[in-house]
């Protein structure tokens, strides 16, 4: 082997170790003031720069009046609001937020993503939402897609336009939400500039809600306030018609057919 | 005064329930449930105390009313097996008998409003009988109706519609022996009659115009239904119901004169559904007819499970 086939290969073998360690890690793409990451919360921590790839399990951490935007492995992109941790594994493709607040936009694909605290799981497929955690309190809301969230063993779905909140203690509440004025005011889509996977898909959301406003399936709340079940509608019950029809029908059968035997001992009888 | 053809009455009785009714045309539902439609009565809750959540990074986050949205497309499929302590709907000699009925139902919703819901639907419907193999018919329907919602609890509503329905004997070369239309205006409400149980009252009152071919059969009806539906589970219903009834027939012949009915029927229905595309039911039904001609009444018991299908988007 010549000396120029060896530096081929190696330089063949750095680029292929760089690229699966791109591929199974993810990949800061915004950072605004105090940003860091690392093996593990409780170690020391180093700063975070448009760029940096963080390995599998590291966590990635905001400070007050910060942001980050990052690029998972499978392509989902999250934005990380102030004060926020969170460690994402690309081998079991789970965010676990450790505390605050972040918006995700996940390529509708078969594959899922889950993300978890302590006490919540969402199973994440192809959807773009938000997540909060402070303290023990948990909410999560959806402007697009759906998704599955488990409480307890007990799995709650919730669809595009619908909030979860979750105190423990107390049972999960479902309620729906101004998407529009969400994706208006949120400093997750005012703040950067870059496009979110499933744009389109956040761009017919909206559509799809304010043709609701105006059919006047969405209104403010007031009092009394309702909760529809999935199951809401109206209850009715049917009109009985079966009389004529079956007078009819015995009229086009006339002369009356013979009635089958349903009786043992008649059979007996004609038998006989 | 007209006899009348010891025939499958009660298998009309059961499938007619869904094939000549608008309301289950529309509905929509599982088979059980067009005794009571699935109770979707909103659970009224306090306001919300922060209806608007501000945050740094979220925003403002407002909460909203939402009504449920119907779909647009429905299809389903019933397959119901019942048994009838009398097929032919006399008193004379009951026959009891094995039957099946097999109903796959349409539906289009082209526009809808929070509180005005028009659809068209079409059914078909075939009926087979263990042992009487002449009483099997086939059923086609199309139904066109208008669902207004007129209070704000959504307990109040006015389904008016129209059910276009011809009947045809399989054994006899699809002959067409009925066909009709009904006119149908039906006010419903529905009571939840606890604060902890889900537990709910329904109650309709229906003014039905059946026009007939032939013109024997042209009628009115006045149909009150009052309902129990309790749910145990989310997944299970347990139901009972009463449902008086006065028919006036309009066409004398040389079999019936000023010929009035009043009918009654009372049954319970237990339905599981145990995933949102399919649900499986028990019910128990029991008529009496008490009609002013001869040889018209009649009473009847049935009990019958069912299989039901339903897929919206």
């Amino acid at each position: 082997m010549t000396k120029r086939s060896l530096t081929y290969l190696l330089a063949l073998l750095l680029v292929g170790a760089t690229h699966s360690f791109a591929a199974d890690s993810a990949t800061v793409t915004a950072a605004v003031n105090q940003v860091t990451h690392g093996p593990a919360q409780s170690t020391a921590s180093y700063p975070a720069k448009v760029g940096t790839q963080l390995g599998d399990g590291e966590y990635l951490k905001t400070g007050a009046a910060s942001r980050a935007e990052m690029e998972l492995a499978n392509k989902t992109i999250t934005r990380l609001g102030a004060n926020t941790i969170f460690n994402y594994s690309a081998s079991t493709n789970t965010i676990d937020l450790q505390a605050g607040t972040f918006l995700f936009s996940k390529p509708k694909d078969a594959k899922q993503m889950t993300i978890k605290t302590a006490a919540v799981t969402a199973a994440i497929v192809g959807t773009t939402g938000f997540v909060q955690k402070h303290g023990n309190g948990f909410l999560i809301g959806l402007v697009e897609g759906s998704t599955t969230v488990t409480i307890g063993g007990v799995d709650y779905t919730i669809h595009a336009g619908e909030l979860l909140t979750y105190t423990p203690g107390a049972p999960p509440q479902i309620s729906s939400f101004d998407v529009p004025k969400f994706y208006h005011t949120s400093s997750f889509f005012k703040n950067y500039h870059g496009h979110l996977p499933n744009q389109s898909y956040i761009d017919q959301e909206i559509d799809i809600y304010n043709d609701l406003v105006d059919r006047g399936f969405i209104q403010p709340p007031s009092d009394p306030f309702y909760i529809y079940e999935p199951n809401g509608n109206v209850p009715t019950t049917p009109v009985v018609g079966h009389d004529s029809p079956g007078s009819a029908l015995g009229d086009f059968n006339t002369p009356p057919p013979a009635p089958t035997c349903p009786y043992h001992y008649c059979c007996h009888y004609k038998e006989d | 005064m007209k006899l009348l053809t010891p025939i499958s009455r009660l298998g009309l009785l059961l499938a007619l329930a869904w094939a000549t009714s608008p309301t289950a045309l529309f509905a929509q539902d599982p088979a059980a449930e067009t005794l009571q439609q699935r109770v979707g009565l909103p659970t009224q809750v306090a306001s919300p105390t922060t209806p608007v959540k501000t945050d740094e990074d979220l925003g403002e986050i407002s909460v909203v009313q939402k009504a449920p949205v119907p779909e647009t497309f429905t299809f389903s499929t019933s397959q119901q097996f019942f048994y009838t302590d009398n097929v032919f709907f006399t008193d004379v000699n009951p026959v009891g008998s094995t039957a099946y009925l097999g109903s796959y139902t349409a539906s289009f919703v082209p526009y809808s409003l929070r509180d005005w819901t028009p659809r068209v639907a079409v059914q078909y419907n075939m009926v087979r009988y263990g042992s009487v193999a002449s009483g099997d018919f086939d059923n086609e329907n199309i139904s066109l109706s208008s669902q207004y919602v007129f209070s704000k609890d959504r307990s109040w509503t006015w389904t008016a519609s129209v059910n276009a329905a011809r009947f045809t004997a399989p054994h006899a070369n699809d002959h067409e022996f009925y066909k009709e239309f009904v006119y149908d205006n039906q006010i419903s409400h529905v009571e939840k009659l606890s604060k902890t149980l889900p537990l709910f009252f329904v109650a309709a009152y229906d003014l039905a115009y059946h026009q007939a071919n032939p013109a024997d059969f042209d009628r009115l009806d006045n149909i009150l239904s009052f309902s129990l539906v309790y749910y145990p589970l989310p997944s299970v219903s347990i139901s009972s119901f009463v449902r008086p009834a006065s028919r006036d027939y309009f066409t004398n012949t040389a079999n019936q004169t000023d010929r009035t009915d009043f009918n009654l029927s009372e049954g319970l229905d237990v339905t599981w559904q145990p995933w949102k595309y399919a649900s499986l039911s028990a019910d128990f039904t029991h008529t009496n007819d008490y009609s002013s001609s001869t040889h018209q009444s009649y009473n009847e018991s049935s009990p019958g499970v069912s299989v039901t299908g339903t897929v919206k988007f």
